[in-house]
């Protein structure tokens, strides 16, 4: 357990003590609005939160949580308003110390790997190693659902290697190509 | 009449599909009092489907050529089971004229209209010819399908780009290519082609013209299959993406601007469907322009995906009048007066920023219900959606009053529906489930898509529809909060013994895994 005081976009939180079980209750100081009693219920896929806004009143929300753990082992959530049809994406509560290092955009990577998105058959190969592609041309056809869907490159540069051959069957998440 | 009195004397009916329109059918059974029964795959051994239905046959492999498509399965199942209907839903086995004449030498009743007008409308070409021979307007094109893209583009030329190319065989946009100029078409044709091969065990192209700031409008008819028959009015499915719709609704909003272009399209639409001694639920479908000329794109001689927006202005159950007609107790009524407004829209496993296929299990679902909201769904509890099928989950459809009131009753359907992939004990999403639900819900507040300009390139033209999030979104107080506790709860859980997930002993997993395989 690291630190408790982080912040999330624009909220800058500290919490008075490590919540944990599936319901409780956590004093948070709310950077400009002062000390914020939330109760909260969770469960598998989200959480209910009741508290006082300082501006809105008492309020209780409930939303639907995804996270996602990128290559950097970041997880950033994905956040779906239960009943109100708001979401937010790329959410995570960043820890004092850690800040701006670990944000989203934390720096280009070299060798970015062009994964499938779906499973599928590869039906045709645009690109070979050392060519130079633009954001957005095409490098290969897979046939899912019985449909074509062109993948593009994500970025400019050039390709290191394609990973996969003609015909091949590929499942989500398998490398396809790699940039230099 | 209640079918109470004949319940458990009628004869089973056989539900050749699976998923959603499976479990839509077998409820018009169970209320007609025919017993039911399904047919499911390896992928589907426990879909919800198989379980609404009163007893199921295994029939193959999970890849639809082994199991939903094989005719032979299919009627062999109805044999064993002495099933003396078969509906074929959409899809799979249902426009194949070959199948029904399998079925009625098989003593079987085929849930839907003859080999012969299924023959005449199936296919594109023969149904031009038909269509021609009638004087319904249809779409500029190639009089029959051509042999490679040299021929392509000659007729491309005679026409004029943009052209569109299309499978002879196709539906659903498969085998479709939009070409813009002559540099374009060999390409396209190739890859259509091949689409259309491997989509359809065929790969003849056809030519025709691509109409501007088209709408898309199909007219539902039913026919009693000895010449007479009725229209239920029209549908505008022009919202669509990847030349898929997912949008549908009646009234049609072009019809409405130009409602003296109904009567003829429907008139038109009944004269094919009484000439090819049309049986059962058929659609036809036209293109609108902008200024309300409307051409005979092609029939479709099932019952359609969208057909509940229909049932909702109608207060008609197709599926019922299907049945009733096969059991030789249907007479046709009186075209039924048509009512408000209703709106459906489907929800995939997709990208709903690229809209590519995402299937994978589901870990939670809960969809709309409430006053006038209807969904149609392949699931009950959290499954998977099987890479094998069409990823589509639901269907929501609604009804109200007027158009406006219809949007803001499905914006608050999709706003109460919960779609959410599985996850560990720290939140983080597990398998490859995306759902377009984000992006139906910002259809549904689209301000082109409220007002009722609904054309065919709508999703092209709004791409606030399917843009990424940029950056770091304004985020209130409550979903900060919201996220922080989220994330530090489920640190302090990662921290613990994962014996137990989600409230399951190892004991019982192991038990399982053992269990079911023996």
């Amino acid at each position: 357990m690291s630190t408790l005081i982080g912040k999330v976009g624009k909220w800058e939180f500290d919490f008075k003590k490590a919540p944990s079980g599936e319901s409780g209750s956590v004093q948070v100081e709310v950077k400009g609005h002062g000390l914020v009693t939330v109760q909260w219920k969770a469960d598998a896929h989200g959480i209910w939160i009741s508290h006082t806004d300082p501006k809105a009143g008492e309020q209780l929300r409930g939303y639907d949580i995804e996270g996602e753990r990128d290559d950097d082992g970041v997880v950033q959530y994905h956040l779906y308003q239960r009943g109100g049809g708001q979401e937010w994406a790329g959410l995570s509560l960043l820890r004092a110390g850690q800040g701006e290092a670990t944000g989203p955009q934390a720096g280009k990577k070299k060798g970015v790997r062009v994964r499938s998105q779906m499973p599928g058959k590869i039906v045709r190969i645009e690109v070979k190693a050392g060519v130079h592609v633009e954001k957005g041309d095409a490098l290969l056809v897979m046939e899912a659902m019985k449909m074509e869907n062109i993948i593009r490159a994500p970025q400019s540069g050039v390709i290191a290697t394609v990973k996969v051959q003609l015909g091949q069957a590929v499942e989500t998440g398998a490398d396809l190509a790699t940039y230099e | 009449m209640s079918s109470l009195n004949s319940s458990g004397k009628r004869p089973p009916v056989l539900i050749a599909n699976r998923g959603e329109i499976a479990i839509r059918i077998a409820r018009t059974c169970k209320a007609l009092g025919f017993p039911t029964v399904a047919l499911y795959s390896d992928a589907d051994v426990f879909a919800e489907h198989v379980r609404a239905c009163d007893q199921a046959v295994y029939i193959g492999a999970s890849a639809p050529g082994e199991s939903y498509l094989k005719a032979e399965k299919v009627i062999a199942a109805a044999k064993q089971t002495g099933a003396k209907y078969i509906h074929p839903g959409y899809g799979f086995l249902s426009e194949r004229p070959h199948f029904v004449e399998e079925c009625e030498k098989a003593g079987l009743v085929f849930v839907g209209p003859s080999a012969e007008s299924m023959r005449l409308m199936g296919d594109k070409i023969r149904a031009r010819e038909t269509v021609d021979s009638l004087k319904v307007p249809r779409v500029p094109g190639s009089p029959g399908a051509v042999k490679d893209a040299a021929i392509a583009a000659k007729f491309a030329k005679e026409i004029g780009y943009p052209v569109l190319l299309k499978a002879t065989a196709g539906g659903g946009g498969k085998g479709m290519r939009r070409v813009d100029s002559e540099s374009e078409i060999s390409a396209a044709f190739d890859g259509a082609s091949r689409e259309a091969l491997s989509a359809f065990g065929d790969g003849a192209m056809y030519v025709e013209k691509l109409i501007l700031q088209p709408h898309h409008v199909e007219v539902q008819v039913f026919g009693d299959g000895k010449g007479k028959a009725i229209h239920l009015g029209e549908r505008e499915c022009s919202i669509q993406r990847r030349h898929q719709k997912v949008w549908e609704e009646s009234p049609s909003p072009i019809l409405n601007e130009h409602p003296k272009t109904r009567e003829p399209m429907f008139a038109s639409a009944i004269r094919i469907a009484e000439h090819v001694k049309y049986a059962g639920a058929g659609t036809f479908e036209f293109i609108v322009d902008g200024k309300g000329n409307f051409y005979f794109l092609e029939m479709n001689t099932r019952l359609q995906v969208e057909h509940p927006v229909t049932e909702w202005v109608t207060g008609v159950d197709l599926v019922a009048w299907q049945l009733l007609l096969a059991a030789g107790e249907f007479k046709l009524p009186e075209i039924p007066a048509r009512e408000g407004s209703s709106i459906e829209v489907r929800l995939y496993a997709e990208d709903p920023h690229t809209f590519l296929p995402a299937p994978g299990k589901l870990g939670l679902i809960e969809l709309p219900t409430g006053a006038f909201v209807r969904s149609d769904s392949a699931f009950k509890e959290a499954g998977e959606v099987s890479l094998f099928y069409d990823p589509m989950i639901s269907k929501i459809s609604v009804w109200a009053p007027t158009r406006p009131e219809a949007v803001d009753r499905m914006r608050a359907a999709l706003d109460e529906a919960r779609v959410q992939a599985p996850k560990d004990r720290q939140g983080i999403k597990k398998g490859s489930l995306r759902t377009n639900l984000s992006f139906l819900r910002r259809l549904v507040r689209c301000e082109q898509a409220v007002n009722g300009d609904t054309t065919t390139d709508l999703i092209g033209n709004n791409p606030s529809l399917t843009d990424a999030p940029k950056g770091l979104p304004e985020v209130d107080l409550s979903a900060a909060l919201a996220t922080s506790l989220f994330q530090l709860l489920g640190e302090s859980a990662g921290g613990e013994s994962v014996a137990t997930v989600a409230g399951e002993s190892p004991w019982k997993l192991i038990a399982r895994r053992e269990g079911v395989r023996s």
